[in-house]
């Protein structure tokens, strides 16, 4: 039996399901442009939510009508009467009921993730919010493998679980980031899972300066990411789960840099199978 | 006063530092604290817990005795949480 519906979205996040019923006199609209957002992360149509252990269920209401709005928000929807509002908050449930879901099962970091599709390597690039996450993949995902760009869920033999949700691009004069359908830019959609290869903090500059990695002494790393972790405490003896997530990339490393592309040469190293080829095609 | 460490969610000890994690707070510690911690697992004197570090770090700042040094350290971690003492 079908659950999805035109007005029933089924959205797949790290391993777990979120639904998402869509009303309001905007609905089909809503629909649509959700479908279109969050497209690298449906579920097919027939896909049984109900046979699932690690699905939620959410509600997205755009509507005219304040009292609408005011009725949707009291039961605990996502509502607004402007779309890019209840897009921009939806993205914002969908990530949050997503994470959770694995509470306790996975290493959720806040971190953005491109993979080369040749090598299987992904490199996470760790930021707490407004640190530079998604113009690091914007400018350096093309051609490469757009894993996500807000939560890099890592498996206990350190596999990334992809999550090409929305790019969430800030907006000038409005309080709010637009929700941006990943197909629109040249990223290659994730299979998945991805071997963690290599993971950054990414540390820009307001001056111009060469782009250089800076290794993290661990017990430095091991903090730095239990302070960009969720439910870290929830799993068992976390902070040796977040050393050996460091080892298994190789090292931890800071990235100083002034604008992302001008890390282009280190990512190439990092993470793509012939480097100095990808270089020359540059 | 005996002193011991409360109940960790982990410790993780990296030659002489550690990180510790208790609650929702992750703390870096030092030498000397991670020694105090790795040492009060179970209660133990301040007395007997101050010899140990003299021992292992040597002697402190001249005019501070070793049970005076010790005491101000473990004052530090009570006020952070992760020491209680009777």
């Amino acid at each position: 039996m079908r659950v999805a519906s035109a007005r029933t979205l089924a959205i797949r996040t790290f391993g777990g399901h979120v639904l998402v019923d869509v009303g309001g006199s905007h609905a089909d609209r809503t629909a649509e442009a959700v479908r279109d957002a969050w497209a690298w992360c449906l579920d097919p149509d027939d896909f049984d939510h109900r046979q699932q252990s690690l699905s939620s269920r959410l509600e997205a209401v755009l509507d005219d009508d304040p009292s609408v709005v005011a009725a949707a928000l009291e039961r605990g929807a996502v509502a607004a009467s402007d779309l890019d509002t209840v897009l921009h908050l939806l993205t914002q449930a969908i990530t949050v009921a997503g994470i959770d879901l694995q509470a306790g099962r996975l290493l959720m970091l806040h971190a953005a993730a491109v993979a080369d599709r040749e090598s299987g390597c992904a490199l996470a690039v760790v930021a707490p919010a407004g640190g530079g996450k998604t113009t690091f993949v914007r400018s350096l995902g093309e051609d490469r493998v757009y894993v996500t760009d807000e939560t890099v869920a890592l498996t206990g033999d350190h596999l990334i679980v992809p999550y090409p949700k929305p790019l969430s691009i800030h907006t000038p004069g409005l309080n709010l980031k637009r929700q941006i359908d990943p197909r629109r830019f040249h990223f290659l959609q994730p299979g998945g899972p991805y071997e963690l290869g290599a993971l950054w903090t990414l540390n820009r500059t307001a001056y111009p300066t060469p782009a250089r990695l800076e290794r993290i002494p661990t017990l430095e790393g091991v903090t730095t990411l239990a302070s960009q972790t969720s439910y870290l405490a929830m799993l068992p003896r976390p902070l040796h789960r977040l050393a050996a997530t460091i080892a298994a990339a190789g090292g931890m490393y800071r990235a100083v840099y002034h604008e992302a592309n001008d890390l282009r040469e280190l990512v190439a190293q990092a993470i793509d199978p012939n480097p100095s080829a990808s270089q020359a095609g540059t | 006063m005996k002193v011991r460490h409360i109940t960790l969610l982990d410790h993780l000890v990296e030659g002489d530092e550690s990180v510790v994690m208790f609650g929702a707070q992750v703390v870096h510690l030092s030498a000397i604290p991670t020694a105090i911690l790795e040492a009060s697992t179970e209660w133990v004197d301040l007395k007997d817990l101050a010899k140990m570090l003299e021992q292992r770090f040597g002697t402190p700042e001249a005019g501070v005795g070793a049970e005076a040094a010790t005491g101000r350290i473990v004052g530090e971690l009570t006020q952070l949480g992760l020491i209680e003492h009777v």
